[in-house]
């Protein structure tokens, strides 16, 4: 285990916490940068969404993960941000470029008009709130019908940037490079966020209101921060993912995707970046993976699974299920206890990451 | 006087939590209030740390009514507060809990910080030097980088204290400082409230149970008995007081 000697505070705040460790992202960034040097369509296809998942992944982490609050609708947010890129584009004539922090920042107001009314709301009580918001924006596209095309939905164009092609069948390497840009640029701010005064004061919010506002943290503002900045997240996500898509209607973004978000940051491990990424990679990964099997499993024994559907969502949810039940850390957790092993080995204790009761809370304030 | 309750009372329901209760705290004084069991101390302290509005009365805190505000507002005008049952964040660490406590005298805003301009680095190392002054004070060095849930409950109490100091307070609520801890660490509270007072130069208000805590360092003690002050003085004084006394083992 390697002892960094400090000399002032700057290491503290820094990015990186050794040379070692910034070599080791930027080195993970030069092979992201020439992954489609080596990969065929299909795969950089895949990578890219991946991308833009934990784009999104990475919007409800910083709800769920470090402000405490519950969403399980976050689809209205990729809804808003697919819808507002495509309408900014074809109806105003936006260059993407502006389009696209555009229509985050739009998701972003959404985030925050939900927020202000609803920050007396807990737990379950959000948790229903915003299901019933994601459920009512799949309704407003249908009757937004001269705006957002209705039922019949929309078809997003090639995303064009001073003249070059980022389109999804035409050059999908740029529009992974473009991806890629972005979600370095989103995990910096996210970054950011965690060492800066906002960062605590999400994080107070979430671990106790009442000693938060004793603090001088303005608990209704933060919270509204904290749904804007998730929104504005999962706004470029949404965005992207209208482009990739190429054609939606109001059915893409339907429930199933809010929480399809939400448990791949629970897999992913809750709390942190590398969860949402983590979360990304199992989501994308699963089903090219189910199908695999699939095949090898009717050729070897000409069992056909594709007879029985559903087969997809029920690896999904017992992965969710287990997961709970034996790392609630998630994916993430998991690599951190194999680390601390190899590092501290051989002098490991099992009990080293175990979380203890919290001693008794202050009774509610009125 | 830093610190004037006008008549205060505060209803529940048919209870009376606080009765016409008025108070003065000098600056540069350590003022404790006891009292038995629900005599209405923590609700006193949840009035004037403004969690509870008062039905009746107001509070002047440096010749201006604090009536109005919000808690969160407290802090800017420099009150700050520990509870009785620690309400520490407890998937921090101590340092990131002591750097909240600075949160309110920031000057940057979230889009500012989410850039990570070059004056939030400044700002942020000028909030490290007054947590780890903090740090030194009550000798917090070897747990800064723990998480709060790996401490011992005598430890965060310290941290707890600590959080309330690093927001640089004029005038410092204590919420039952010494409940829970062991003889020796209630020693050395005894020496940092004192040195609070003396060094830091900052009023203190605190509610407490442990009558040689309270022997130690108050300068003056208020007996809150049923919602009522029935005595304010010295703890002898008040120790010799009949209603004190009545209140406490019954006629």
């Amino acid at each position: 285990m390697r002892t960094i000697f400090k000399t002032s505070y700057d290491p503290d705040i820094n990015l990186f916490k050794d040379r070692f460790h910034r070599l080791c992202y930027a080195a993970l960034c030069i092979v992201l940068i020439l992954f489609p040097f080596f990969l065929n369509e299909y795969f950089i296809g895949e990578l890219t969404l991946t991308l833009i998942w934990a784009i999104a992944g990475m919007g409800l982490m910083i709800l769920v993960g470090q402000s405490g609050q519950v969403s399980l609708g976050h689809s209205a947010f990729m809804a808003t941000g697919a819808y507002s890129v495509v309408i900014l584009q074809s109806k105003l004539g936006l260059p993407f470029i502006f389009a696209l922090p555009a229509a985050g920042l739009i998701s972003a107001l959404l985030g925050v008009l939900i927020a202000l009314p609803t920050t007396r709301l807990h737990g379950i009580y959000l948790a229903i709130l915003t299901l019933a918001i994601s459920v009512l924006v799949e309704d407003i596209i249908v009757l937004a019908e001269p705006l957002t095309g209705g039922v019949n939905g929309m078809f997003a164009s090639d995303i064009v940037i001073f003249g070059i092609n980022f389109g999804r069948y035409s050059n999908i390497a740029n529009l992974y490079w473009l991806v890629l840009f972005t979600t370095i640029l989103l995990v910096l701010v996210y970054k950011n966020i965690l060492r800066t005064p906002i960062g605590r004061a999400f994080a107070s919010i979430r671990d106790s209101e009442v000693s938060a506002s004793a603090m001088g943290v303005n608990v209704v503002l933060t919270k509204a921060v904290a749904f804007g900045v998730s929104s504005f997240f999962t706004g470029i996500a949404g965005a992207f993912f209208g482009h990739f898509a190429t054609a939606f209607n109001y059915e893409t973004f339907n429930v199933i995707m809010s929480i399809t978000i939400l448990l791949m940051i629970v897999v992913g491990g809750v709390g942190s970046i590398h969860g949402a990424f983590f979360g990304a990679i199992v989501i994308t990964l699963l089903p090219v993976l189910i199908s695999f099997l699939r095949d090898f499993i009717f050729q070897g024994t000409s069992i056909n699974l594709m007879a029985f559907p559903g087969i997809e969502t029920g690896i999904f949810s017992l992965i969710l299920i287990l997961v709970i039940l034996f790392e609630p850390r998630g994916i993430y957790g998991a690599w951190l206890k194999t680390r601390t092993y190899f590092e501290l080995f051989p002098l490991y204790r099992k009990d080293m990451f175990k979380r203890q009761k919290s001693y008794l809370k202050t009774e509610r304030l009125r | 006087m830093i610190l004037s309750l006008e008549n205060i009372s505060l209803n529940f329901g048919g209870i009376k939590a606080v009765d016409q209760v008025s108070l003065g705290i000098k600056e540069g004084e350590i003022f404790a209030l006891i009292g038995p069991n629900g005599a209405g101390k923590s609700t006193m302290f949840n009035i004037i740390s403004r969690y509870y509005t008062q039905s009746n009365g107001s509070i002047i805190y440096q010749n201006k009514s604090i009536d109005k505000l919000h808690p969160h507002q407290l802090s800017k005008i420099g009150v700050a507060r520990t509870f009785q049952n620690i309400e520490l964040f407890p998937n921090s660490t101590v340092l990131q809990n002591l750097l909240v406590g600075q949160n309110s005298s920031k000057t940057s805003n979230f889009l500012q910080e989410m850039l990570f301009l070059p004056s939030v680095r400044k700002a942020e190392i000028d909030r490290r030097i007054i947590v780890e002054e903090v740090i030194d004070f009550l000798n917090l060095q070897p747990f800064r980088d723990k998480q709060i849930s790996a401490l011992s409950y005598g430890t965060r109490k310290v941290v707890e204290l600590g959080r309330a100091l690093t927001m640089q307070p004029h005038l410092l609520l204590l919420d039952e400082p010494a409940s829970g801890l062991s003889a020796e660490e209630t020693t050395d509270l005894a020496f940092w409230i004192e040195d609070i007072k003396k060094i830091m130069g900052i009023t203190v208000l605190m509610v407490e149970h442990d009558l040689n805590l309270v022997g130690k360092v108050a300068d003056r003690v208020g007996a809150l008995v049923e919602g009522n002050l029935v005595a304010i003085g010295s703890l002898k004084e008040i120790q010799a007081n009949r209603k004190v006394v009545e209140a406490y083992i019954g006629t």
